[in-house]
């Protein structure tokens, strides 16, 4: 397996505050990595730094061994990363089928970008229904998923989500979760953050699990589950907030 | 030649006034007003017209600019308090040339564009204030107690809820304080402070029409606070120095007759595209908000 | 209300469209006043007198090198002032003055240039008159209409139709995750700027054919261009237009029947009446 993404001793926040305090994370090619954590860990301050939303204060972070220090945002995403935020912020005044178009903007390509729409449409058939309605006429988890749809038109290599299980009924989450397996079957690389922990081991190849900006175990789902703190704090029944 | 320096020097002072209530406003309540000149007029006409009209003196004339400046502000901005912060300030900048229409076009009342004329001079103790070195000294004191009171406003409690409110309103509220009472209050006192240095001028020019009191000495006050650095306290002093004197000061250059005007105009708006292009948080600013 | 006064407000609410869709596409899309947008007017028909009146050309190439060259300088004018002022983090407000401040740096210019005395693009030239029952229409008046239906339409087709339209009203609703699928928003920004500055410098150009060039016209223009824009931004395209015509009519009616004195109060209590009613939550993306 090749690197992909390679993020060392990174520290980052907004202005002068800092929230990531020296975190070395790395996923390689068509690997599915989670990052799990409580609120306030830090886990979505990460992937605003990969995208270059936050302020980087120390460390780095590399794409295919490109350095995306001094890069834009736009760049970042031309570069091959699609970023998928938390609570979707799908284009509401767009309509569905603007917004997957807008996903593929940077793609010239008329053929390939209905390759991509074909793929998306049938992931989410539910999408194809709705194409020209408005986004912010969806319901959450129809923006999730034309969110997720959004992504993958870029025909990105790595593919970040944001709490994709967040504000969402747990029928739907799971509706989500398979879907999001069948686009790691595609041989997408996906790096997403997520609280709910069960969620994340049944997807994820490897887990990182993180606090206070820092962290603090790696492993595959099966080695965290036997660690006691981990199956205390993330996996037991009490409630992590 | 003196002359001249003394008459720019009241222009001056009466300005800086509007700066500082100005910068009361926006800098520390947060309000972001393009409408302080019609605050300006109201003062203006108010005395004006109590006057010459009523046969009313100065001092119950400034009293009286002050308060129906600050009670019509006060009323605006509670009126206003619903609107989107944009809105608002657009709001306040239609207010301004609403304002400024009915000074134009009401006639029976402010006489249209001929304007009052005929504002007497202000007396103390039976001696009349002459125009000149002793109104310069009248209109210093004014506005060293303008300037004063907000300095002693902005490290009250009241001053410190103010600043607060402008920083986070929602936090504000959730203590328990009435935002929009507070927004108002803080909106009649620069209100207040523009109808004061209102009724200074019409004792000064002793004549008054509108086109004292365009939407341009709206901006002009806004400009000065903004350049300046907004909620700073030297600003407004530094921002008057700049956008009205630094201009006035190419009188003493030659330029050609026909176009002197247009420069001063031209040098006017490069200082401030410039000033705010380098810093801008203006002169003064620490830190910017909002961006 | 007669027809001839109805369509007399028609043909200067076609030029309010004109400025307040340049105005309200510049203002969703880099989130603030452009308060330099009665001076992209003032250029706009400035240069066109320069080409037409002095340089011998014909109208429409007037009208059309006064648009370009308001284009040109106002982007030039956005790249170097405003958004490098937002990138140092400046408010809505403050890159709304600085735009003021590029306005009355701009006015003073023209005044130095041309003098501030009113022009006369068409000394001597009496437009052909349409007459339709009561109602008598210049054939400039009916140009104004067409090409004020034209351009607004181009320009809906371009933001509805095109990729880079699309780009543009992503961007406007979500400037920071546009970003983040790859658009170029600064440029597009830039494109918007442009579209929105040859809006106004046509209207500008038009408006120097259909009448007197007052020297004192970029203010009022401002006025209208941000009256009808909130008005129209909350309804989109249809809003704009019809909030152009709206306060065209409405100041003729005005003129009509009190004096010209009251138009501008009148406009501006239209817009504060409507603030009031309404408070409008515009749902314009507010400015990060």
């Amino acid at each position: 397996m090749s690197l992909l993404l390679e993020i060392t001793e990174l520290a980052a926040g907004y202005g002068g505050v800092s929230v990531l305090d020296g975190i070395s994370i790395r996923v390689d090619s068509a690997e599915t990595v989670g990052v799990i954590g409580a609120n306030g860990a830090g886990k979505t301050t990460l992937l605003k730094s990969i995208m270059g939303f936050a302020t980087v204060q120390g460390g780095g972070v590399a794409m295919d061994g490109a350095d995306l220090h001094t890069r834009p945002v736009h760049d970042r995403a031309r570069l091959g990363i699609a970023y998928v935020p938390e609570g979707a912020r799908v284009f509401g005044e767009l309509t569905v089928a603007e917004n997957l178009e807008v996903g593929g903007y940077t793609t010239k390509s008329r053929a390939v970008l209905q390759e991509r729409l074909d793929v998306v449409l049938d992931l989410f058939p539910v999408l194809r229904q709705r194409l020209s309605y408005k986004g912010n006429t969806l319901s959450g988890g129809q923006r999730q998923m034309l969110a997720v749809g959004r992504g993958l038109m870029a025909g990105a290599s790595l593919l970040l989500l944001d709490e994709p299980s967040l504000g969402l009924a747990p029928l739907i989450v799971d509706e989500l979760f398979a879907k999001l397996a069948s686009i790691r079957e595609l041989g997408t690389t996906i790096l997403f953050v997520e609280q709910n922990a069960a969620k994340a081991f049944e997807l994820a190849d490897r887990v990182y699990v993180m606090s206070a900006g820092r962290i603090h175990l790696e492993g595959t789902p099966a080695q965290l589950m036997e660690d006691p703190s981990v199956a205390a704090l993330y996996l037991g029944g009490e409630s992590v907030d | 030649m003196f002359a001249f320096v003394i008459h720019t020097a009241i222009i001056f002072t009466i300005f800086l006034m509007l700066a500082v209530g100005c910068n009361f406003i926006v800098g520390y309540g947060g309000l972001f007003t393009i409408g302080h000149g019609a605050f300006y007029a109201l003062g203006a006409y108010a005395a004006g017209l109590l006057s010459t009209k009523l046969g009313l003196g100065f001092w119950p004339g400034l009293a009286a600019g002050g308060v129906v400046a600050a009670a019509v502000g006060g009323a605006l901005a509670i009126s206003l308090s619903t609107v989107d912060e944009d809105y608002f300030s657009l709001a306040t900048f239609g207010f301004g040339i609403v304002t400024f229409t009915v000074l134009m076009n009401w006639f029976s009342v402010t006489n249209g564009a001929l304007g009052i004329a005929g504002i007497p001079a202000p007396t103390l103790f039976g001696l009349e204030i002459e125009s000149g070195v002793p109104y310069l000294a009248l209109v210093v004191v004014a506005a060293v107690l303008c300037y004063g009171g907000v300095w002693l406003l902005i490290r009250s409690p009241f001053g410190r809820v103010l600043q607060a409110m402008r920083d986070e309103a929602a936090g504000v509220a959730a203590c328990g304080r009435n935002v929009v009472w507070l927004k108002s209050v803080c909106f009649a006192i620069g209100s207040f402070i523009a109808g004061v240095a209102g009724v200074l001028y019409a004792h000064y020019a002793t004549y008054i029409d509108p086109t004292s009191f365009t939407v341009e000495v709206s901006i002009l006050s806004l400009s000065m606070a903004v350049v300046g650095g907004l909620g700073t306290l030297a600003g407004p002093l530094l921002g008057a120095v700049v956008v009205v004197l630094a201009p006035e000061l190419l009188r003493f250059v030659d330029l050609p007759a026909g176009s002197a005007g247009l420069i001063r105009q031209g040098i006017y708006g490069g200082l401030l595209v410039l000033t705010l292009a380098i810093r801008p948080a203006g002169l003064l600013g620490r830190r910017t908000r909002g961006g | 209300m007669s027809s001839q006064i109805l369509i007399n407000g028609i043909v200067i609410g076609a030029l309010y469209v004109m400025l307040a869709l340049g105005f309200s596409m510049i203002y969703t899309s880099t989130g603030f006043f452009n308060l330099s947008h009665g001076a992209i007017l003032l250029t706009g028909a400035y240069v066109s007198y320069a080409a037409g009146a002095l340089w011998g050309l014909g109208f429409a190439a007037s009208v059309v090198i006064g648009a370009l060259a308001a284009t040109a300088i106002h982007v030039v004018a956005a790249a170097g002032i405003y958004l490098p002022m937002r990138s140092r983090g400046a408010s809505m407000w403050i890159m709304a003055i600085g735009s003021l401040g590029f306005a009355i740096v701009s006015q003073a210019a023209i005044g130095i240039v041309f003098g501030t005395r009113t022009l006369n693009i068409r000394e001597g030239y009496v437009a052909p008159v349409l007459q339709v029952g009561e109602v008598r229409v210049s054939y400039i008046d009916v140009a104004i209409i067409a090409i004020s239906v034209v351009l607004v339409t181009a320009t809906h087709q371009f933001l509805q139709r095109t990729k880079t339209g699309i780009g543009i009203r992503a961007a406007m609703a979500d400037r920071d995750m546009a970003q983040a699928v790859g658009i170029r928003v600064r440029s597009l920004e830039l494109l918007v700027f442009a579209i929105g500055a040859f809006l106004a410098g046509t209207a500008g150009g038009l408006y120097a054919l259909k009448g007197a060039i007052i020297y004192s016209m970029g203010g009022p223009a401002l006025l209208k261009s941000i009256v009808v824009s909130i008005l129209g931004i909350p309804f989109g395209l249809v809003g704009v237009f019809g909030g152009g015509i709206f306060l065209g009519v409405v100041e003729n009616v005005v003129v009509a029947n009190w004096s010209a004195g009251w138009v501008d109060g009148v406009s501006l209590l239209v817009l504060i009446v409507f603030v009031w009613l309404t408070a409008v939550r515009a749902r314009v993306r507010k400015y990060r």
